[in-house]
Parts: C-alpha cells; sequence; structure tokens
C-alpha cells in the first residue's frame, strides 16, 4: 500500500462533489416523503429520514475504507469478490427473508442486507478484470459468450429471488459491452425486441409482420445484395414473425390476468387508475401537481399524504417533481447527467483497461438504474421496484452504489501509475 | 489501427448518445406532465387530498326565566380502535389486552373482562381498523380511559380513536321534560318535540364548513383558518319557567297521581299579569307508581272540561242580565229531564231553591243548566254568541307546536241537538285543553284581560338579548268589570263555602273552580253501559283572590282509588302548589324587607376575583383584593366595605364553592373530574364533600343551590 499518497490524493472531486450533492439531496426529499405534520421531529430514529441519516453517515465511512484500500486490491481480488457475492446470492435464495414478494433480504442480526446491490459491483469488477485480460481476442465471439455468463449467472440467481428489477439491471452490461467492441447487431436487437414486442400487442399481428418484410427488403437492397446476407436477412425476419407470434400467445395465454393487465396497462391500450395502473397514476399526479416551480419544500401533499405508494424509495422523483417542480427535475436530471457524463469522460482517460471497463460499467449501471426508475414514475417504463441511485430510502443501494462508485474514483486517482 | 481506433470512438459517442436521448426523453416527459397535463393532474391531485366538511354548530341552550339551563349540549365522546396501527404489534396487543380488558370491564360494568378480551382479539385478527369500542362516553370517563394499557400509547402507537359528539342533555332529567322537548327517537330523521321543535331553527345554528386535507389513511386536518365557515352556534332560548316553581308542581302532581294510580295528569301555573308559563308539569303512568313525561296533556288535550266551563256560562248569562248572583234558581230534588234525557247533580235529594250564587258554589248541573235554558232556550245561538265573545273558541298560537282545537259548536253544527245547550251549559259536548281552560280563568283573575300563555320570553345569541317575546293581549276584556267582579265573588265563593272548602285556609285566599267531568269513552260513551266509568278531576284558579299573582290548573284523568271529586284529587295538588308559592314569594307579601337599616352594600357570589372586581367597580365601589394574584375570591363583609377573600383552588382538593354560581362551582368541581349533582337554583348553598377534603375524579357531589339565600356576604368566621 503506499501510504505516501494519502486517502484524498488526486481524487475527482466532481464526482464526489456531485455524489454528495445527490445524496444530500435524497435525504431532504425523504424527510418530505415521509414528513408528517403530527409527528415533525426531525431527527427521529424510528423515521425513515432518521435513519436514512445514519445509512448515510455510514456510506461515507465507507466510500472513506474504500478510498484508503490499495486500487490493486479490486482487479486482484475481483473474482474472489465475485465469488461471495454468488454464494450469498445463493444463500439467500435458501435462507432469506420475504419482504413485498420478493426474497432478497439477508438478515444479519438487526440489519437486513440486499446481496443483489451488493452483485453489481462485483460483476463490473469481474466483467473488467475478464475484458482487460491481454490475450483477448475481442473480435472473437467466444470471449463475448464469456462475458456474457458472467452476467448472466448474478442475474439469474436474481431473478430466482423474484427481485425481476435488480436482474434486469444486469442489460446494463450489454452496453459496456457494446463499448468494446461487441457487435452491434446485438443492441439493435436488444433495441428491436421491446419494440416489435409491443408493436405485436398494439398492432394487427400480420400489418405488423408486413411493416417487417419491408424493412427486410428494404435493408437487402440498400446492403450489398450479398446472398450471405439475404440468409441472415431471412433468418432475422423469420426470427421476428416467430417472436411476434410469441408474444402475442404469451400475453394472451401464458400470463396471468393481473399480468396482463399490467402490461395492457403500460402500453396504453386500458387504464386502471384502481388497480394496475394505480401507482402510475398517483405518480404522475404529484409529478404534474408541482408544475414549472413546484409546491415547496415539505409542501408537496400528494407524496407526504400517502398518495403515492413507496414515495421514499422507488417513487422518490415524485417528491421532487411534486415539491420542486420542473425547474427542479431539471437540475436533479442534469445532475445524473453530469454525473453519467463525468464518469465516461474519465474512463476515457484511463490508461488501464480495467480500470476504464469499470468505469463503463459504473455509469451503464448508475444509468440503467436512472433511466428505468424515473421512466418508471413517469410512465415511460413498467413499474419495476429499483431505486434511483443514492436518492432512494435504503441502506444496502446506498452502500452499494458508493462502493461501486468511489471504487473507480479510487482507480483514477491512480490512473498514472495503473496500467 | 486507425480505423479499430475510429470504430471505437464512435462507439463511445453512440453510447453517450442513448445516454443523451434518454435524458432527452424523459425530460420531455418531464416538461409535457408538468406543464400540459399539470392542470388536469392538479385537479385530481385536488380532489382526492382535498374535502369539505361540517362542522357542528353548538345547540343553544334552554333556560329557565333565571337562566338555569334547562337542556344543554354537552360534549360526549364515540371510542374505536385501530387495531393495524404500526407500532400497535401483536406483540404489544398481547402484552396488554387482558389488563385493556380488565379496565374496560371496570369502568363500563358492560361486559365482563373476558367478553371483553375476547372482542379485543377478534378484532385484532380481523385487522379492524375502526373497531367499536364504546359509544357515548362522559369526559370523565374517557379522562380516566386514556389512562388505559395500549391506549395510554395514544393515537398513532395504541390506536385510540375518539370521536367527540354533542349530546342533549336535562341537567334536571324529568322536569318540564315534554315542554322542554328533545329529539323523538321514533322518527328516523332528527325530529324535536316541545320547546327543542318549536324553536329548533333558532336552536340549531348553522353548521360551518372546513376544508379539510387529508394526512394518511383516514387522518384529516384542517387547511387554514382562511377556508372556514365558522359555525354558528345556536341560540339559547330563554323560557318563563322557574325552576323550582316547576320542581313544586311536578312533586306534587306525581304524589297525587300515586295516591289515586291515575292515568295522567298535569299543572300548568301561569303568571296572571303577563301570562308566563312558570310550570307545566305532564306526567303519564308507565307502570306502578311510576310516571313520566311523555306527552304534553296540558297543551294537546282538548276534552270535555265539564264543571270548570259554568264559569263561561255564567259570564254570559250575567253580562246578559239574564241573571245575577241572588236571582233563585230551582234546582228540585236534584234531577231534571231534558228530551228524555236525565241530567242530576252529585248531592243527592238536590239544593232545592238556591241563589244562582250558590248554584256555581255547589256545581249545581241542574242549576246551572236551568238557568241557561230558560234563558236562552229560544235562542241558543245568542248563547253561544256569548261565549265567542269571550274569546275561548280559537286556539291560542303557542310558543310549542300540537296545541289541541278548542271545540265549541254553533246551533248550525250538524251534531247541535236539543240536548246541547243545557249540555254544553255544564261543560259537555264542548272540548278545550287545560292550558285554554286556564287562559279564560287568568283572564278573570287579569281583571278581564286576556293574555296570551307565554313559555318563552327572550332569544340570546352569546348572551346578548336578539329577540323578546312581550305578553300578548288576546282580548282586553272579555266582559264587564262588574261581571268580572261577580265572576271573581262565585269563585271565591267556591273555596270559602263551596265544593272546595278544602282548599280554605286562614293565610291566603284561593278562587277558584272545580271539575268532575265523566270521560267518554270514544264509541262507548260515558262507561253508562256496563263499561267502567272514567272521571277527570279538575280544579282551576288563582291566588291570593283579593290580588292575585299566580293562575293555575290541575288536571287528573282517571283515578282508580275511590275518590274522583276535582276538589278531593285535584284541589290537593292546587293548594300544596300554591301554599309553597305564596310562601316562597316575596312579591306576594312584601309588608317587610323594604327599609333596612344599613345602607345596603349588594351582594354577589364567590366566584372569578377579576369579574367581582370588575362587578364592584361597576356600581362605583371598591372591593379591595387580599390577593391580587387569586384566580378566585370570595367577597365578604369587613367593616361595611368588601373584601376579597382568596379561594384557594388545588386540583384533587375539594374546593368551598359555597357562595358561587352554579356555573363557577360546575366548573371548579368539574376540573377536579367529579361527577356533580345540582339541586336548586340561585347560588350554592351546601356541598356534600367538605371543602379541603382530598377527592379523586369519578367521585360524586352533591351541590344545593338556593336563591332566597341572600346571606352571600359571609362574615368571616372560623371554617366549620
Amino acid at each position: 500500500m503506499r501510504r505516501e499518497y494519502g486517502i484524498f490524493y488526486r481524487i475527482d472531486w466532481v464526482m464526489v462533489i456531485l455524489y454528495l450533492v445527490l445524496v444530500l439531496f435524497g435525504w431532504l426529499n425523504i424527510y418530505a416523503a415521509v414528513y408528517d405534520e403530527l409527528q415533525p421531529s426531525i431527527f427521529a430514529i424510528s423515521q425513515r429520514y432518521g435513519k436514512q441519516l445514519i445509512w448515510i453517515g455510514a456510506a461515507l465511512v465507507i466510500a472513506i475504507v474504500t478510498l484508503a484500500i490499495d486500487p490493486k486490491f479490486f482487479s486482484q481480488f475481483a473474482w474472489l469478490i465475485y465469488s461471495g457475492l454468488i454464494l450469498l446470492l445463493i444463500l439467500v435464495i435458501f435462507i432469506g427473508r420475504d419482504i413485498s414478494g420478493a426474497r432478497s433480504w439477508l438478515h444479519i442480526g438487526s440489519i437486513a442486507i440486499q446481496p443483489a446491490e451488493f452483485a453489481k459491483m462485483a460483476t463490473a469488477l469481474v466483467v473488467a478484470k475478464y475484458l482487460s485480460k491481454i490475450d483477448l481476442n475481442l473480435v472473437k465471439k467466444k470471449p463475448w459468450l464469456k462475458a456474457a455468463a458472467l452476467i448472466f449467472f448474478p442475474a439469474l440467481l436474481i431473478l430466482l429471488q423474484r427481485d425481476t428489477g435488480s436482474a434486469l439491471v444486469f442489460l446494463a452490461f450489454l452496453l459496456v459491452f457494446y463499448r468494446f467492441g461487441m457487435s452491434g447487431l446485438v443492441m439493435l436487437a436488444l433495441l428491436a425486441l421491446p419494440v416489435i414486442g409491443i408493436l405485436a400487442l398494439l398492432i394487427n399481428k400480420f400489418i405488423l409482420i408486413g411493416i417487417l418484410f419491408i424493412g427486410a427488403v428494404t435493408y437487402y437492397i440498400l446492403t450489398l445484395k450479398k446472398t450471405r446476407q439475404l440468409l441472415i436477412v431471412l433468418a432475422v425476419f423469420a426470427v421476428s414473425v416467430g417472436y411476434v407470434f410469441s408474444v402475442d400467445y404469451a400475453v394472451n395465454n401464458i400470463l396471468k390476468p393481473h399480468q396482463r393487465q399490467r402490461i395492457n396497462v403500460l402500453i396504453g391500450k386500458t387504464s386502471d387508475l384502481q388497480g394496475a395502473g394505480y401507482n402510475v397514476n398517483q405518480s404522475l399526479i404529484a409529478i404534474g401537481s408541482g408544475q414549472i416551480l413546484g409546491k415547496g419544500y415539505l409542501h408537496g401533499t400528494q407524496t407526504k399524504y400517502n398518495f403515492v405508494p413507496e414515495q421514499s424509495t422507488d417513487f422518490i422523483f415524485c417528491t421532487v417533481g411534486e415539491e420542486w417542480g420542473f425547474l427542479g427535475s431539471l437540475v436533479l436530471i442534469g445532475l445524473y447527467i453530469s454525473l453519467f457524463t463525468r464518469i465516461v469522460i474519465i474512463a476515457e482517460r484511463q490508461r488501464a483497461k480495467f480500470s476504464k471497463v469499470y468505469g463503463y460499467s459504473v455509469a451503464a449501471i448508475l444509468f440503467t438504474h436512472f433511466a428505468i426508475n424515473i421512466g418508471m414514475t413517469l410512465g415511460l417504463m413498467p413499474v419495476i421496484g429499483i431505486p434511483l441511485p443514492f436518492l432512494s430510502y435504503g441502506g444496502s443501494s446506498l452502500w452499494a452504489f458508493t462502493i461501486l462508485l468511489f471504487i473507480f474514483i479510487r482507480q483514477d486517482s491512480y490512473r498514472y501509475e495503473l496500467v | 489501427m486507425e480505423e479499430a481506433k475510429k470504430s471505437i470512438l464512435l462507439r463511445v459517442y453512440l453510447v453517450y448518445l442513448g445516454i443523451l436521448l434518454f435524458a432527452i426523453a424523459i425530460m420531455g416527459r418531464v416538461v409535457y406532465i408538468q406543464s400540459f397535463e399539470s392542470v388536469k393532474l392538479m385537479e385530481q391531485a385536488q380532489k382526492q387530498e382535498l374535502n369539505w366538511f361540517d362542522v357542528e354548530a353548538i345547540r343553544g341552550n334552554i333556560c329557565s326565566d333565571d337562566g338555569t339551563l334547562l337542556a344543554t349540549s354537552v360534549p360526549i365522546f364515540d371510542i374505536r380502535m385501530d387495531m393495524c396501527t404500526d407500532s400497535l404489534t401483536k406483540e404489544v396487543f398481547r402484552r396488554n389486552v387482558d389488563s385493556l380488558a380488565y379496565r374496560l370491564s371496570r369502568l363500563f360494568r358492560d361486559r365482563t373482562p373476558s367478553q371483553y378480551r375476547d372482542e379485543l382479539w377478534e378484532a385484532k385478527k380481523s385487522r379492524a381498523r375502526y373497531y367499536l369500542i364504546k359509544r357515548n362516553i362522559t369526559y370523565p370517563e374517557l379522562t380516566e380511559l386514556r389512562t388505559f394499557p395500549i391506549f395510554r400509547r395514544g393515537k398513532y402507537k395504541g390506536g385510540l380513536i375518539v370521536i367527540p359528539h354533542y349530546q342533549r342533555e336535562l341537567p334536571y332529567k324529568d322536569l318540564a321534560k315534554r315542554t322542554i322537548g328533545y329529539e323523538s327517537k321514533d322518527e328516523s330523521n332528527r325530529v324535536f318535540v316541545g320547546l327543542e321543535g318549536f324553536f329548533s331553527q333558532d336552536l340549531q345554528g348553522l353548521a360551518g364548513k372546513r376544508l379539510m386535507r387529508k394526512v394518511g389513511s383516514g387522518a384529516w386536518v384542517p387547511v387554514d383558518l382562511d377556508s372556514e365557515l365558522e359555525p354558528q352556534n345556536g341560540d339559547d332560548i330563554i323560557t318563563t319557567i322557574d325552576i323550582n316553581i316547576q320542581d313544586l308542581a311536578e312533586r306534587a302532581l306525581l304524589k297525587e297521581l300515586i295516591a289515586d294510580s291515575a292515568d295522567h295528569g298535569c299543572v300548568v301555573v301561569m303568571e296572571v299579569s303577563t301570562g308566563s308559563i312558570k310550570a307545566i308539569a305532564n306526567l303519564k303512568r308507565v307502570g306502578r307508581d311510576r310516571y313520566e313525561e311523555d306527552y304534553n296533556y296540558a297543551v294537546g288535550e282538548s276534552t270535555e272540561p265539564g264543571s270548570t266551563f259554568k264559569l263561561a256560562s255564567f259570564l254570559v248569562a250575567l253580562e246578559d242580565g239574564k241573571v245575577d248572583l241572588n236571582t233563585l234558581v230551582e234546582t228540585g230534588n236534584g234531577e231534571i229531564k231534558y228530551s228524555g234525557r236525565r241530567m242530576s247533580d252529585s248531592h243527592r235529594g238536590g239544593y232545592g231553591t238556591i241563589t244562582a250564587r250558590e248554584v256555581f258554589e255547589k256545581s249545581s248541573n241542574v242549576g246551572t243548566s236551568q238557568i241557561i235554558v230558560n234563558a236562552y232556550e229560544t235562542e241558543p245561538q245568542k248563547f253561544i254568541d256569548g261565549i265567542y265573545k269571550l274569546g275561548i273558541h280559537h286556539q291560542l298560537g303557542l310558543q310549542i307546536s300540537g296545541e289541541g282545537h278548542p271545540n265549541i259548536k254553533d246551533t248550525k253544527n250538524k251534531f247541535w241537538s236539543k240536548l246541547s245547550l243545557p249540555w254544553i251549559s255544564i261543560g259537555y259536548e264542548v272540548a278545550m285543553t287545560p292550558l285554554q281552560l286556564l287562559t279564560f280563568y287568568n283572564a278573570i283573575a287579569n281583571n278581564g284581560a286576556m293574555v296570551k300563555p307565554l313559555l318563552v320570553k327572550e332569544i340570546h345569541r352569546n348572551g346578548q338579548v336578539v329577540k323578546s317575546f312581550d305578553t300578548q293581549v288576546i282580548n282586553p276584556s272579555i266582559c264587564s268589570p262588574a261581571t268580572i267582579a261577580k265572576a271573581k265573588l262565585m269563585l271565591l265563593g267556591v273555596v270559602e263555602e263551596g265544593t272546595a272548602t278544602n282548599l280554605k285556609n286562614p293565610v291566603y285566599k284561593i278562587a277558584g273552580k272545580t271539575g268532575t267531568a265523566q270521560v267518554a269513552q270514544g264509541k262507548e260513551g260515558y262507561g253508562n253501559r256496563g263499561g267502567k266509568v272514567q272521571y277527570k278531576g279538575s280544579f282551576v284558579g288563582f291566588f291570593p283572590a283579593e290580588n292575585p299573582k299566580y293562575s293555575m290548573i290541575v288536571v287528573i284523568n282517571n283515578p282508580k282509588k275511590g275518590k274522583y271529586y276535582g276538589a278531593a284529587i285535584a284541589g290537593p295538588v292546587f293548594k300544596e302548589v300554591a301554599d309553597q308559592l305564596y310562601a316562597h314569594s316575596p312579591e306576594i307579601h312584601y309588608a317587610a324587607s323594604k327599609d333596612t337599616v344599613y345602607p345596603r352594600i349588594p351582594s354577589s357570589k364567590a366566584g372569578k376575583r377579576k369579574e367581582i372586581e370588575l362587578l364592584y367597580g361597576e356600581l362605583g365601589m371598591n372591593a379591595v383584593s387580599v390577593n391580587p394574584n387569586a384566580l378566585w375570591a370570595r367577597p365578604t363583609l369587613i367593616h361595611e366595605s368588601v373584601s376579597l377573600i382568596p379561594e384557594s383552588v388545588t386540583r384533587g382538593i375539594m374546593p368551598d364553592v359555597t357562595g358561587m354560581g352554579l356555573k363557577d362551582a360546575v366548573y371548579l368541581l368539574e376540573q377536579n373530574g367529579l361527577h356533580v349533582t345540582i339541586k336548586g337554583k340561585g347560588s350554592v348553598v351546601s356541598q356534600s364533600i367538605m371543602s379541603g377534603k382530598q377527592v379523586s375524579r369519578g367521585e360524586k357531589v352533591l351541590i344545593v343551590l338556593d336563591i332566597s339565600s341572600k346571606s352571600i356576604h359571609k362574615e368571616e368566621k372560623p371554617e366549620a
């Protein structure tokens, strides 16, 4: 360990300050969300804002500890950390406790942690470790399949815990893979899947197939009209048609009524304000009633009076929208975009591949959380319960994101020493 | 290599662009929701978080003539429980439910501890959020309830839900209950009877509106003061009823009703000059020796008055000059037939030839009917017109609903027969309510001026008079003064030497008329065909005869113990009330008391020191406060000046409330959680718990008030 440099040696203060601002802003909003005029004691430990303050204090300690650890430790022990987390994930499936439908909590004494939150960080480390291997030929497919397996495994375990949201976040790594050379077609397919899926439910199947056919023909004509291309185009077309039918069949025959209802609500086919659409509608009412300037801090009546469910965790953005209005939302989204931009820029300036891949992973994970969470509160995404990084109430997610970010900050500060 | 670098750079841009695009999409969505959709969403927000609630106005009080509360609204509470409040865990519940059930059972004594426990468990298991523990508990009970296990944890931790509302209470219970009125229970909607009903508009006030905001499940708090429409509390109704006279009348009536096992009866006491009803008691038998204020007979029951109606007949005949007091009337052997129908006197063998005055005093049916038949046989309508001229055939138009119709038919009526004239002359084939009859007699006492009975004299709002009701004259002169004078003589004669000599006393003179009527049993007639004869005994009159102050009517229906003459059953009630009234009314015999030796220093009740100071200040006198910090004080005469001796008031120690007004006394005592029972009116003369004694919540205390206790100025003396 190189003690001579000290903890704050050349760390990127922009990221640290963005982090601190977000965390503090989060705490203010949790206070607002839980705020009760009848019990306004500010630092009540029994209340969520009181607890969150403790989590924040702990997170700062964790951040400093993370900075104090030798930067090489994380690349060196990436596999060990990953294995450890996998073990925890398996353990949770057997001895975890059910909380609101998901078995994702591990209770150690009076403390409950969610290993899934930390698994993202561990996967980021191991993906960075794997992709930074010098002898890897990334032009081939095989390393990408291996890398995909690395993210698939924990995602599967988390899915088994019935925590779909957290599992979906692992798709974020595909963004990283793409940056480091994975075929763009994978990304294209990934984007096409939900689009075609939604269209399959919204419009007539045969019209959709016609559109797909025209697309395929156009693509073939525009490209070089090679025979090999034709086969690929045909294959893709065939798979798409099969997909259209299977989506239709799955939604109408396999899914349970409430799941079907949720999908129909999301794509706007039906509106159900008491059932599946309730959360989103309440969320929209809260955000919408904030207007341009917001109702003012602690004056947001919708979130405060429990009209919005989960308003201190998954729907924390409602509080922002209602009390701080459009301006507040703009500033918050600006803060996130600044953080992502900063991470990407800094990731690009890394000399060590490990740091670079890890940096992208951090950006991708944070962005995915951000996109799904805010998209959900705005009715753009299905209701998938995942936290908004640094803002949402909860110790596990805050600590996991803190470790995730501060490992990268430490890596960056040693960018000249690490190769 | 250059190619690869370019491709990588492109990917970086693509990834970053993707992020940016998504961010822009989110921003767009935020803009859309917060500006274009916001009006609609705002509306939705308001709809679910704001609501207007009615704020109950406190119903006004009904007071006696001196402001004593006859009916008032007291806050009571419904107790419910939220079994699912967050911190009321099963563990907490399990640990405390036994002692809670025990305490509840001890407090309410309506279920056993185990019944309470089982029900609480049941409610807990079914996760009830609004479980009813008990309705309509009093404030002291609530205070105690708040100390119970679980409940002492409060609303959020203990799930205790307290719903306050107001309940009507009659501090004097059954006294004048029917006239004061109450909410009728047999109606699905709120229907008030009595004064409560007639003055409901004034009493009920105006419900306020309050904009409330939802705070969590089921809890609402007011938004702010601006958005509130203050409830306007109801006005107070000041009646003419004197609670002491009422008490007197009610008790005397009850005693007689029990003695006779009578069906029902009523007593009305009226102030002669004003028509103010000082007492109106109605009692109906509801069981052996049990009577209740259930129907307002005095106001509503219009029946054949019998002999008391003879006064009307005599007035008409006297006025028309058809008869004079000394005119001789042949009553024969006490029997006479009109168109084959027999009429007889109660005195067997008859009175022979007697004067008209004696006919009245002895209440001879034969004599009375003979006078009228002889005078009006050829022109019966003239007799009826004479009665109409008295003005007793109209409803009075009372300040209370349900007045019965007087029924005095004329000769054009299809039920008029040859029998009508003689029978009407003795009070049959006509109907009047007791109150109408009393109003008629009161006119004689009032020298011919017939005044409308007055039940309510003022309406107060916040202690200020907003409306007052003056005495209304129905008929300024029902007949000539000479006739009035003769009527008075005859009425006095009834008591002095007629049918009601049992009312005669050496102290003051009563004038009045007895009435003993057989009561028609619907189709069965007067019980002549085998059925048992029902009687109605009555006495109506006034006193002191020379200068009447009060008039009164007593009616007792269907006595079952043998005696049924008006003088025998109604007379004693009249006498008892009149005696007491005479004894206790200094106004009646204002002989002494006027000239005292010392210049009088006005007395004041004990009470709040500042108020007393203000009072003496207003009168231009100086009251010296012994302790200028004392909250309560007692004015005391020391060396002919007023000193305010501080009253020590300590929680848990019985204060000395003697000399205080009812309001202050009750306030002080209830502050200590005592159950106060009140007797009498005026200022407190005694208290059942000695001052200085330790008292605990819920203890019962009786305070006796008396108006005549004028010795408010207590000379300082050692505590007894």
